[in-house]
């Protein structure tokens, strides 16, 4: 680093008291107090009007009105503070921090009395509620008790972590002092039994998003009670991500009507995406099956029994635009003979034909039924943009393919991503200049990848995104 | 041989400093404009908010943690900064009160999170566990509350004390 000055009256010689803590705008003095925990930041708060106008909700006489109370520090760090938003929103742009209020009762306090109060002082601001059902946790049954003693009007986001069927029936209740909750997560749970029928009609109407964790190979019994099935719709339910979940029945029917949990439960016209991770494909059968137009977005990994009957709802699926199957961690199991010997080219022409507004398909595992005959219905695809076929057996389809190039002069005018790995031929560089520019328009091409097995890819593919809601922030 | 490429910002204070492009592309401001720039020169990027002083700390702290990227500090602290930072942060916080504000308000600037995550927390880490008294003679700050005034914010949050 090499610095000249060309400057007169050097502002660096000033003396230090010029810069001031209370110089700094109210992001900065915001990102101070988010390292300070909800007790240290009260008396902060008297340390001047500056402070407090940031730290605490508004007094009526301070003409504040327009100001949020979620706004305010205090609610953000009652546990910790938790910005959403990325930085790069912070100082240059208006402040935009999302508000969020993250409370982890096991987190910072320790005892009933405490939370008791917070619970009575601070419910009306809660936006986010994590709760961990730890069983070597003695105050657990505290904790419930006290949340299921005061509405919580504004939380949006529940996430609960170590469920198992003692704790359903306390979760189903805080869900019914929480009129506008938009966010369930269950993870790591162990039996997935709530008492739904003692859920508040106007929770299921107001979710979007429903994520059930199981712990691995849990089973999911059947669920208890039933449901009136006009009362129980998820209405705004948008995205639903299920892991771990090997078996689950949810056909107990309601002797007065006939209709099912499945039939009800899960009835949103908004539902838009689905992702299943680590599934017996059995539960997932159902489930699918209600949502053959709606559903955009489908991503299957890690999942059994992928048989011939969930192909079919796929394919019914008209509005499909991303479809991600991977099942590579199943190799050697029964199940993944079935998926062998169904996802074939037949399967994948059906694809290429059937679901007219794919943008995205995305397949990886055993694909060595695949010789590249489905090449052929590519060239009237109009919408695919990114095409991933990553067989982990070896693909014998670059033969069949040469043989092939010329049946038509029609390319393929949509892929812009592609990526193909498994046949060894694709060693060639020539081989695969040739097969790409007879199949795909070199206009459209941005990049692609053949690759052999086990080999580093050639060109860098920038594939959709593929990050699933389970690595998310909240894995812990 | 090639040379590394390099840009030359210009301080408040009409202070140069030519600096490694790969160095400063920690600030997402810098970066921003690099990629609207021309390449080939050395470009001259104007620092119109940041002094001279602040500046060179910045560029000692990007010289650093570019290649050793910072670890994320947790919110809130637990206990002391010095016991969650590496010891060439440490060092690099042994500057005055004056400084540090100024370099909060320069990582803010120009968009450098792990140095703002840093500073704030170095001010958050003197702040915490001290009355509003002593933070008030730490900083400077006027109390500019009345005594009544004072007295109400103390009653309406007694719950938090008390608990």
């Amino acid at each position: 680093m090499a610095a000249s000055h060309e400057g007169e009256n050097s502002s660096s010689e000033r003396s230090s008291h010029d810069v001031h803590l209370l110089n700094l705008p109210i992001e900065n003095i915001t990102s101070i107090l988010s390292f300070v925990t909800l007790f240290e930041l009260i008396p902060l708060a008297r340390v001047c009007k500056y402070f407090h106008s940031i730290i605490l909700p508004f007094d009526d006489h301070q003409g504040n009105q327009d100001q949020d109370p979620n706004d305010y520090l205090l609610w953000r760090n009652v546990a910790y503070c938790h910005f959403k938003r990325p930085f790069v929103d912070l100082g240059r742009k208006k402040r935009r921090v999302e508000r969020v209020i993250d409370i982890n009762l096991k987190y910072d306090v320790k005892d009933v009395e405490r939370i008791k109060k917070i619970i009575q002082n601070t419910g009306d601001y809660w936006y986010n509620l994590i709760i961990d059902f730890d069983g070597n946790d003695s105050m657990v049954t505290d904790y419930m008790y006290l949340l299921q003693t005061r509405k919580l009007p504004n939380l949006k986001i529940l996430r609960a972590n170590h469920v198992d069927s003692s704790s359903a029936d306390v979760i189903s209740k805080v869900l019914s002092m929480c009129p506008v909750i938009e966010e369930l997560t269950l993870k790591q749970t162990g039996i997935l039994e709530l008492e739904l029928e003692s859920i508040k009609k106007k929770t299921y109407k107001t979710l979007k998003r429903l994520t059930v964790n199981s712990s691995e190979n849990m089973l999911c019994g059947p669920a208890k009670g039933y449901v009136v099935p006009t009362d129980f719709h998820f209405q705004q339910l948008e995205e639903v991500y299920l892991s771990g979940l090997t078996y689950c029945d949810f056909s107990t029917t309601n002797t007065s009507n006939p209709k099912t949990i499945k039939s009800t439960l899960f009835k949103s016209k908004k539902l838009k995406k689905v992702v299943m991770e680590r599934c017996n494909l059995i539960f997932g059968n159902w489930f699918l099956s209600f949502y053959p137009k709606q559903i955009e977005y489908l991503e299957i990994r890690e999942s059994t029994n992928l048989d011939i009957e969930i192909i079919e709802h796929i394919l019914k699926m008209k509005n499909l635009k991303t479809l991600i199957i991977d099942i590579q961690q199943t190799a050697n199991t029964e199940a993944n003979t079935e998926v062998k010997s169904h996802l074939s080219d037949n399967i994948i022409s059906r694809i290429f034909k059937e679901l007219e507004y794919l943008e995205c398909l995305d397949i990886t595992g055993d694909l060595s039924s695949i010789r590249g005959e489905c090449f052929q219905h590519l060239r009237t695809v109009n919408h695919l943009t990114h095409l991933v076929l990553d067989s982990t057996t070896p693909l014998h389809m670059i033969d069949y393919l040469q043989e092939n190039k010329n049946t038509s002069f029609l390319r393929n005018s949509s892929v812009q991503h592609l990526f193909i790995s498994g046949d060894q031929k694709f060693e060639s560089d020539e081989l695969c200049e040739e097969l790409i520019l007879s199949y795909f328009s070199e206009d459209v091409l941005e990049d692609y990848c053949l690759e052999e097995i086990s080999t580093e890819p050639k060109a860098t593919l920038n594939l959709v995104n593929r990050e699933s809601v389970f690595y998310d922030e909240y894995n812990n | 041989m090639s040379e590394t490429k390099q840009v030359e910002l210009t301080s408040k204070d009409k202070v140069s400093f030519k600096v490694d492009r790969d160095v400063i592309l920690m600030s997402g401001l810098v970066k921003d404009m690099l990629e609207e720039g021309d390449e080939d020169e050395t470009p001259i990027i104007p620092i119109p908010n940041v002094d001279s002083k602040p500046l060179q700390k910045v560029i000692e702290y990007c010289q650093y943690h570019h290649k050793e990227p910072a670890q994320e500090i947790e919110k809130p602290l637990k206990g002391k900064i010095e016991d969650v930072i590496c010891d060439w942060d440490k060092k690099f916080l042994e500057i005055d009160q004056s400084l540090l504000i100024e370099l909060i308000m320069a990582a803010n600037y120009l968009n450098i999170k792990d140095l703002l995550d840093l500073t704030c927390a170095k001010v958050a880490s003197m702040i915490k566990g001290k009355s509003p008294e002593q933070i008030r003679e730490m900083f400077g700050i006027e109390n500019d509350f009345t005594p009544e005034e004072e007295a109400k914010i103390r009653e309406e949050n007694k719950w938090c004390e008390e608990a």
